[in-house]
């Protein structure tokens, strides 16, 4: 899992790289061929989900937020 | 007393004095103790509790005191349900130090309010990141039809507790097949309501979009009971829907009558998986299913699910892979930590093509009022077991056992999962229909079970003893 990404290409070592100290995370060496294997899994799932036809000019997401109702008001 | 019968008989007969609830949980507690070493269904067993409230129920009954629509029957709960005096451990080493919860979820009460008697927390896949039933901490949760196969996850312990004869009633939880996985792989009935209909309140979470509690059980009277009697809103779930509770008991009577059924295709191909192609067309043939529903979009469902769950679940536990990640589960541990490095613009993707995917398939419910689909993509595989071959493809197993339930809970329908159990082993049908409208996928399991489609079969013997 840790050879070369063509370039261009979205390249998982690189992302875990980039991404675990931002996020204070420590991932050993042990770990790191398990995680990349699931950052790619990800990855893939990511790019079907961009394939979804949605508008240009629509941001619906499936969870609703609303504001001023709490507990047995919801 | 038969420790396979339904949940209602046993009521039945209690309330009618023909068993004291006591002897009911006595000879439960007995069968756990002497078959569930080979199981290992259970992570805790609460005795004196089950045993002082089954004198109580009994104690009440010769007061003359009105008893409930499930006096004396046994349940247990999958351990990410708060069980008052136990730490929630969720299928987890670190919960084990949490605190003792102070009080049941409220499914357990509710339960508990109307009799049943609560033996105990259930095995489960660590933090419910799981199809499989294997656990690092607890060890493999196995299959009451075939002790070398899994149990199905992550609601191993539900699935396998109900198989087993251990309980009638067993309470999980599905974020994206957590009740439907083991129920296909332990061949029993279960429910994954609409999101939002059942209140999660004191469970231990694992991804709040895609949460959902419900029951599972040999026999579609006891699952709708269950589920009614477990109905109603409730304020500490903010997700939990301020709908009035809309029993589908007496719905049951009404069968398939009025009914348009069709059967997915297209993702839901079962080409080149003969237990399950199996199960499904001998389903839909019962249900004189007249129509086929391409399910476009399917494939989006699923890999917006994936994205969720492996976000916001990463997220929530991104305190502890920091400070405790050599204390996960390995085997969930590494997914959790590749979910904690998700670009957010995948979420919000993810996020939206949820929504485009639930208004696609609101579209089909104008022309069926039940889809049939397989549950699984195979019956129980064998512990351990890292690959699954699917369609010409090796696939890594874990996630594949979700092939199918994916899309569908990532749009909160509800569900029936039934057993079908021609072959060897049973694999399980799924019974979809449109939101709110649990009532229409009961019915159809209750009639599948009255013709004798569809059953929860007793394990054979020698593995487990009747």
């Amino acid at each position: 899992m840790t050879t070369k990404a063509p370039p261009g290409a979205f390249d998982p070592a690189r992302h875990l790289e980039a991404m675990a100290p931002a996020l204070g995370l420590t991932i050993s060496e042990a770990q790191k061929p398990a995680v990349l294997q699931f950052i790619a899994i990800a990855h893939g799932m990511a790019q079907l989900v961009a394939a979804a036809p949605l508008a240009d000019d629509s941001l619906e997401l499936a969870p609703h937020f609303r504001p001023g109702l709490s507990g047995a008001e919801r | 007393m038969d420790v396979f019968a339904p949940a209602h008989e046993i009521a039945r007969r209690v309330r009618a004095g023909e068993f004291a609830a006591e002897a009911v949980v006595a000879a439960a507690l007995a069968r756990i103790s002497s078959l569930d070493s080979r199981v290992n269904a259970f992570t805790d067993i609460t005795s004196d509790r089950a045993l002082a409230t089954a004198r109580a129920v009994d104690l009440a009954r010769s007061r003359g005191e009105p008893l409930g629509p499930l006096a004396g029957v046994p349940f247990a709960a999958k351990n990410l349900f708060d069980i008052a005096g136990l730490p929630t451990r969720a299928g987890s080493r670190i919960n084990r130090e949490r605190q003792p919860a102070s009080r049941d979820a409220t499914l357990i009460e509710r339960l508990g309010a109307a009799g049943a008697i609560l033996l105990g927390g259930l095995n489960m896949g660590e933090y419910a990141y799981d199809f499989t039933g294997e656990n690092a901490h607890d060890g493999p949760c196995r299959n009451p039809h075939d002790l070398a196969r899994m149990a199905g996850g992550s609601s191993s312990g539900s699935g396998a507790a109900t198989a087993a004869g251990f309980v009638p009633i067993a309470l999980g939880s599905d974020t994206n097949g957590s009740i439907r996985v083991p129920g296909s792989l332990c061949g029993v009935f279960g429910l994954k309501p609409t999101y939002g209909r059942l209140p999660r309140t004191r469970s231990f979470p694992f991804c709040d979009s895609l949460d959902h509690l419900g029951p599972l059980a040999r026999d579609v009277t006891d699952l709708a009971l269950g589920y009614d009697l477990m109905q109603g809103a409730d304020e500490g779930d903010p997700a939990c829907a301020q709908r009035p509770t809309e029993p589908t008991l007496p719905q049951l009577k009404h069968g398939l009558s009025g009914l348009r059924i069709g059967v997915a295709g297209g993702y839901f191909s079962t080409e080149t998986m003969p237990e399950a192609d199996f199960a499904t067309t001998a389903v839909a043939e019962a249900l004189a299913a007249s129509s086929r529903v391409e399910i476009a979009g399917a494939a989006i469902g699923r890999a917006a699910a994936f994205l969720i769950t492996n976000a916001e679940s990463s997220a929530f536990h991104l305190p502890r892979l920091r400070e405790r990640a050599d204390d996960f589960d390995p085997e969930t541990r590494d997914r959790f930590l590749a979910g904690a490095l998700l670009p957010a613009a995948w979420y919000v993707q993810a996020q939206r093509a949820r929504r485009w995917f639930h208004d696609e398939m609101m579209r089909h419910f104008a022309d069926v009022d039940l889809i049939v689909a397989p549950a699984t993509p195979c019956p129980a595989p064998l512990i351990g077991q890292k690959i699954l071959e699917l369609r010409g493809e090796t696939l890594p197993l874990r996630p594949s056992l979700g092939l199918f339930t994916q899309p569908i809970s990532c749009v909160g329908l509800p569900v029936a999962v039934v057993p079908f159990g021609g072959g060897a082993l049973p694999i399980g049908v799924q019974l979809i229909a449109a939101p709110w409208r649990e009532d229409i996928c009961l019915r159809a399991a209750k009639a599948l079970q009255e013709m004798g489609v569809c059953r929860a079969d007793r394990p054979a013997e020698p593995a487990m003893p009747g």
